[in-house]
């Protein structure tokens, strides 16, 4: 029973699919053409581990019902499954259509799929219903509500109430012996009984065109609406980068390059124009974003959709092979994206974490960064001096390289050159880097980790005045040769001592040891102090039973180790294990904390607009009231630092590092060369 | 090549506005006792409009003679033009040496006569004086890092430029014989064309950057109307106030003052440095300078460590304190 | 317009300087980079190489070493037309400002520019004679401190900066300019400005191609001797006391003795 019915009946249907699918088809062919513009990547590794992701991120929709954000993700994950099952009710609609005798197995005709069809479709519709009701009332700030929502969600309802009267009206019509278990089909059936057969017979036509019209409509709309993700997302999943998060690509052959990083749409590589077609505009990534909530001229999502935006406004040209921007009125950078939007991320990572659909912000930014430092040398002045120092003193100030041991001159710490004269061999490499070398505040922290490190006896060597910067505020700010230079340097130092593992205690220093080094032939075993210290303890190298004199502490899990390297348990273990500890968890915590303002560069930059991203993040700490907010980066502590000092706050909450407090608590205190930091620290 | 016929020591005296300048007076100081070890006289030539009715006056500031040159020509002439007359004076007269301020004309004046006489030259000294016959100097390279002795060869005129304050003005008993120069510029000497003098004399004079002294306030100042004080002591010392970034964050003051890392890079004779705590931030931008005062009521505040003379106390006391006492001095 | 800048390379500012046994920069021993106050020199040049044309040569004096600092420039210039020279020749080894001028400006009446720019002094002398010096050699005029520059037909304009302010002065083209360090902010060179300074044309000039007799140059034609050099301490922790009512006094006494008051 099918509206088909006759040749008539056939060919329109046919003619539809046909037409629906060839409109369809070209679309999408362009729209892989406009993906082809972008420049070669290989994407095609790790295949086993793409598959998996696909399952678990796009079947097992995991990102979204994971919080924040749970119930709309389970709003989505309902809309999504019950697509899914759909779907195939809807093939078999059409295959019905073209043969009324086809009964798709396990679909057609089947009890099962029936009552599932049925409640997928009411758990759709009141999906549907919550998502207007957000849109309607609630208005969350991330969530930009444009007509092209309405128009799918409208689509979806349509659809849903079309698939329900066609089942309603062909029961009434047709009747059969096994209608009942299209329950809410059979119940609606109940309400129009009272037509005759005909109307019945008619009506169920109507509604079953209706019902095929509008999905092969959709499917032709569906190229140029937000929608389009349903048909992308599987594979901005599937294609995501395949190398650690924290490593940047390499620029191979400086030398030879033309272009450096993205400063045209079509300088991209392809999975990132891929990208933007996968964004909904859910703001998920918006969310977190330390410089957009703290005011800062950067939405994660905005520069997601000034590329498509820019993708699609200028595809004819770039189809043609001419490129975009060809009349020089809208240049990517500076046009389509403010140079200072890319300017204001700290790389924290939080938008790409959570973005359902796997799209790549940072990267992006970092591209463009890129192309501004590289090729234009337009970045902010106060950079300026950042990259001379580096260059001249392998330090962002103007501090003599000569000085970079002097933080350890009276610790009786050796060098790794002297270790080597002696033909001596170290169980660990304490790379100390640049804050901890010349900053008054942070020296204490690499005094007390080697307090520990002496209490647990572990046989360690600095660099000194061999070490240079590791290279990530450069190469995050976009100055990827000064990078390469930084890194080789030390890449060369490291091997030439033969270093096999290293210890660094900032996050920034062991992200870029440990991820990116191994792009330049530095290959070690690196380990942050948060895990190092943990290993000690459980080895029993360390006695940690004097009571811990912080009061209540909560732990700001820094973005480069956390969300980038995913270490947060065992600093949290040890310090929990401290006597007399009390440890709190800030909302934003783990795989959720937010920024301290200091990553991408940005502790380097002066903050313009709105308010200091530290102060946020202190606001946040301050509402699980604790007395110290403990840190395991330099550049966190000096962020909150100087944060509770704007703040005035003081007198109630310090800032301490992980070392600081563990090395407090050791059972026997050494020859203590490091007063404790008393909280009254001058901070300018 | 110029040779000395006389051991007489040379100082050139500029006029500021109607009298001799400050920096010309200590020179001739200094002038008289290089001459009295080299068995010659200070001899003070000096310039301007007006010129004639300061000379005698110099013999109290130590000079035993004196060159005028008050010659309408020389208006608005400027370095090339006085350089110009004295190197026709210094030929016709043969001087041991010739001292200049190291600021300003004088490397312009030094430079030019050091070539056309084919003399000695030696720039910025921060001592001067001889040793067995032969003008002996110091001078500091590469920002202080090294204290350099220099001699000039004694058969030959030396050009010595002179850094601020290396000698005080003294009054000396005693006449002086005035000669009135008669010399003028040739016409390349006057292509340099003085249009106009543009004095700016309100709110932040002393550009920052220029300043020999600084007086800078941070965190401890506790508000804006706090660097009011700070200001009056900047110009009671003729110097510029500057700031930490906190001060600036803070919304005290503008960016403009702010010192440091992504602020500006000074390097002042003096810094004073009150409520700062001197992270590096905040020190890499001023710890160049010659000499560091630290006010912070913090004894562990980071800038003890590298300021020249700490002071553990409220700066919002000392500060007003000082301006008094430094007005107060003659 | 035909521009010449002058470059010197001298040590970092934060390396270790010694004097070797010689009594001459141990320039091994150090790192080196172009002369702070060179650096808006070369900035200048090249601003006014955009708003006016023609090409610029940037001209240094010194060892081997010395070609970093002049490709470091030719990065600065970018795709404008540029090329460097070094004059290098052992027997400059040791020279006092008055040889290096005359050296420079041997230099400067080969490539005969119209505009001579100069860095106001260097990071290692700080003397603030050599423009005079050279303008001497050249019979050129001289604008020196020069905090802003324009430049229209053959007159140039400059403000020559005071303490307390700036004379306007003028003088037309050829001429020497020596620019202060605050008359710009110079621009970070473009990797692809890095990479295609290496291509840019450097040659290397020796006295003999300067027609300069060697005992006029060097340490034998240098007119004044060094005698020794002492590092004086390093900044050290100085006095901490607490006030007792005498910090204002004892600040006092401090800048009195430093003669600041």
């Amino acid at each position: 029973m099918a509206p088909t019915n006759g040749v008539f009946g056939h060919l329109i249907l046919i003619l539809a699919i046909v037409g629906a699918l060839t409109l369809f088809a070209q679309r999408v062919r362009r729209l892989v053409r406009l993906v082809r513009v972008g420049t070669a990547e290989d994407r095609f590794d790790d295949m086993p581990g793409r598959v998996r992701d696909l399952l678990l991120y796009v079947l097992g929709q995991r990102r979204l019902i994971k919080s924040p954000n749970r119930v709309p993700g389970i709003i989505h994950a309902l809309i999504f499954w019950g697509f899914l099952i759909i779907t195939l009710g809807t093939l078999q609609l059409f295959a019905a259509g073209l043969d009324h005798a086809v009964l798709i197995p396990a679909v057609g005709n089947d009890p099962v799929y029936m009552v599932l069809l049925d409640l997928m479709i009411i758990v759709v519709l009141a999906a549907v219903g919550a998502a207007s009701y957000r849109r309607i009332v609630v208005k969350p700030y991330r969530l930009t509500t444009k007509p092209d929502a309405w128009i799918i969600l409208g689509l979806i309802t349509v659809l849903m109430i079309t698939l329900l009267f066609t089942e309603a009206f062909a029961i009434v019509a047709y009747g059969s012996n096994i209608a009942h278990w299209s329950f809410i089909g059979y119940a609606l059936s109940g309400l129009v009984g009272g037509l005759s057969l005909n109307a019945a017979a008619n009506l169920y036509g109507v509604f079953w065109w209706a019902h095929i019209l509008t999905v092969l409509g959709f499917l032709v709309y569906l190229p140029s609406s937000k929608h389009l993700h349903i048909l992308t997302a599987a594979f901005t999943v599937f294609f995501r980068p395949s190398t650690p998060r924290g490593a940047m690509t390499p620029i191979r052959d400086l030398e030879n390059q033309e272009h450096f990083g993205v400063g045209k749409l079509e300088q991209f590589g392809w999975k990132h124009l891929l990208d933007t077609f996968s964004c909904t505009e859910c703001g998920r990534c918006d969310r977190n974003c330390p410089a957009l909530l703290s005011g800062k001229p950067l939405s994660p999502k905005e520069v997601v959709l000034g590329i498509k935006y820019g993708l699609f406004g200028e595809a004819d040209s770039l189809l043609a092979g001419k490129g975009s921007n060809t009349d020089g009125a809208h240049p990517l950078i500076g046009g389509r994206i403010a140079d200072e939007s890319l300017w204001s991320c700290t790389t924290c990572g939080w938008c790409v974490e959570a973005c359902p659909v796997f799209i790549e912000h940072v990267p992006k930014i970092l591209d463009m960064r890129r192309n501004l430092v590289l090729e234009e040398s337009r970045f902010p002045a106060e950079i300026q001096p950042v990259f001379a120092n580096l260059e001249k003193n392998g330090n962002p100030w103007q501090l003599p390289k000569k000085q970079r041991g002097a933080w350890a001159k009276d610790l009786d710490v050796p060098t790794m050159a002297e270790i080597a004269a002696a033909g001596e061999r170290i169980d660990v490499l304490y790379f100390v880097g640049c804050m901890g070398s010349y900053d008054q505040r942070n020296k204490k922290v690499a005094a007390a980790i080697v307090k520990l490190l002496k209490a647990a006896n572990v046989k360690f060597a600095i660099l000194a005045k061999e070490e240079t910067c590791n290279g990530d505020p450069a190469r995050r700010i976009g100055n990827e040769y000064l990078f390469q230079s930084l890194a080789e340097q030390n890449i060369q130092t490291l091997n030439d001592y033969g270093v096999k593992k290293v210890l660094t205690a900032c996050a920034h220093c062991f992200n870029t040891i440990k991820n990116e080094y191994p792009q330049f032939g530095g290959t070690y075993e690196v380990v942050h102090h948060t895990e190092f210290i943990a290993e000690l303890v459980a080895q029993g190298r360390l006695t940690l039973d004097r009571p811990v004199g912080d009061g209540t502490m909560t732990f700001h899990d820094p973005c480069y180790l956390g969300r980038y390297n995913g270490v947060f348990e065992p600093q949290r273990d040890i310090l929990r294990g401290l006597p007399m500890a009390n440890l709190v968890e800030m909302e934003r915590t783990k795989r959720g904390s937010m920024c301290c303002g200091g990553g991408g560069g940005r502790s380097f930059m002066e903050e313009r607009t709105g308010k200091r991203m530290s102060h946020n993040r202190i606001e946040q700490a301050m509402a699980v009231k604790p007395d110290t907010i403990v840190a395991a980066c330099p550049f966190c502590t000096t962020m909150f630092e100087d944060g509770i000092k704007g703040m005035n706050v003081e007198s109630t909450l310090k800032v301490r590092d992980f070392a600081e407090v563990v090395a407090d608590s050791l059972a026997a205190p050494g020859p203590s060369g490091t007063p404790c930091y008393t909280g009254d620290e001058g901070r300018d | 090549m110029q040779k000395p016929t006389t051991s007489d020591i040379w100082v050139l005296v500029p006029l500021e506005g109607e009298a001799p300048a400050r920096a010309g007076l200590d020179l001739l100081a200094g002038a008289r006792d290089l001459a009295a070890q080299l068995g010659g006289q200070a001899v003070a030539v000096i310039y301007g409009s007006g010129a004639g009715a300061q000379a005698a006056a110099l013999a109290r500031w130590g000079a035993q003679q004196v060159l005028v040159c008050d010659d309408s020509a020389l208006a608005g002439a400027g370095a090339d033009g006085v350089a110009d007359i004295l190197g026709q004076a210094i030929e016709a007269k043969g001087p041991r040496a010739l001292l200049l301020d190291a600021a300003l004309d004088g490397p312009d004046i030094a430079g030019r006569l050091a070539v056309r006489l084919g003399a000695g030259l030696l720039a910025n000294a921060t001592a001067l004086a001889a040793r067995d016959g032969a003008v002996v100097m110091q001078e500091t390279a590469f920002d202080g890092a090294l204290v350099v002795t220099c001699a000039a060869d004694q058969d030959v005129t030396t050009i010595i430029t002179v850094r601020a304050r290396t000698f005080e003005a003294r009054e000396y008993p005693g006449e002086v014989t005035v000669e009135a120069l008669s010399f003028a510029p040739s016409a390349q000497a006057l292509r340099v064309r003085n249009v106009e003098t543009v004095r700016q004399t309100t709110g932040e004079a002393v550009p920052l950057e220029a300043a020999q002294v600084i007086v800078s306030g941070g965190r401890g100042m506790g508000g804006p109307e706090a660097f009011g004080i700070l200001k009056d002591l900047a110009g009671a010392l003729g110097g510029a106030v500057g700031a930490s970034r906190a001060a600036v964050d803070a919304g005290w003051v503008p960016y403009a003052m702010q010192v440091g890392q992504t602020g500006k890079q000074v390097k002042p004779k003096v810094y004073i440095a009150c409520g700062i705590s001197g992270a590096i931030q905040h020190k890499v931008g001023m710890q160049n300078s010659a000499a560091i005062i630290a006010i912070n009521k913090d004894p562990e505040a980071p800038i003890f460590d590298f300021a020249d003379l700490g002071i553990v106390g409220d700066c919002l006391e000392i500060v007003p304190k000082l301006t008094a006492a430094v007005r107060a001095r003659p | 317009m035909d521009i010449v800048v002058c470059v010197k390379q001298t040590p970092v500012a934060t390396a270790e300087k010694r004097l070797d046994p010689d009594l001459l920069l141990d320039r091994e021993s150090v790192d080196n980079a172009i002369n702070t106050y060179d650096e808006p020199a070369i900035e200048e040049g090249l601003r006014l190489l955009e708003a006016h044309g023609g090409s610029i040569t940037f001209l240094s004096m010194g060892p081997d070493e010395a070609v970093d600092s002049l490709r470091k420039a030719l990065a600065m210039a970018g795709d404008l037309d540029a090329r460097a020279v070094l004059i290098s020749d052992d027997a400059l080894r040791g020279s006092d400002i008055l040889g290096t001028a005359l050296a420079l400006s041997a230099a400067i009446q080969k490539l005969n520019p119209n505009l001579v720019i100069l860095g106001m002094r260097s990071d290692d002398g700080g003397a603030g004679v050599l423009a005079a010096a050279m303008a001497q050699h050249l019979d050129l005029a001289l604008l020196t401190n020069a905090n802003t520059v324009t430049i229209e037909g053959k007159t140039v304009r400059s403000h020559r900066r005071l303490s307390d302010g700036y004379i306007v002065q003028e003088s037309d083209l050829p001429l020497i300019l020596a620019v202060t360090d605050a008359i710009n902010t110079p621009r970070y060179p473009s990797l692809k400005g890095i990479m295609g300074a290496k291509k840019k044309p450097l040659q290397t000039w020796s006295l003999e191609e300067l027609a300069i007799e060697p005992d006029r140059v060097g340490t034998a034609g240098a007119r004044t001797h060094v005698l020794g050099a002492v590092a004086p301490p390093p900044r050290a922790k100085g006095e901490v006391v607490e006030d007792k009512g005498d910090a204002a006094e004892r600040i006092l006494a401090f800048l009195a003795v430093r003669k600041v008051v």
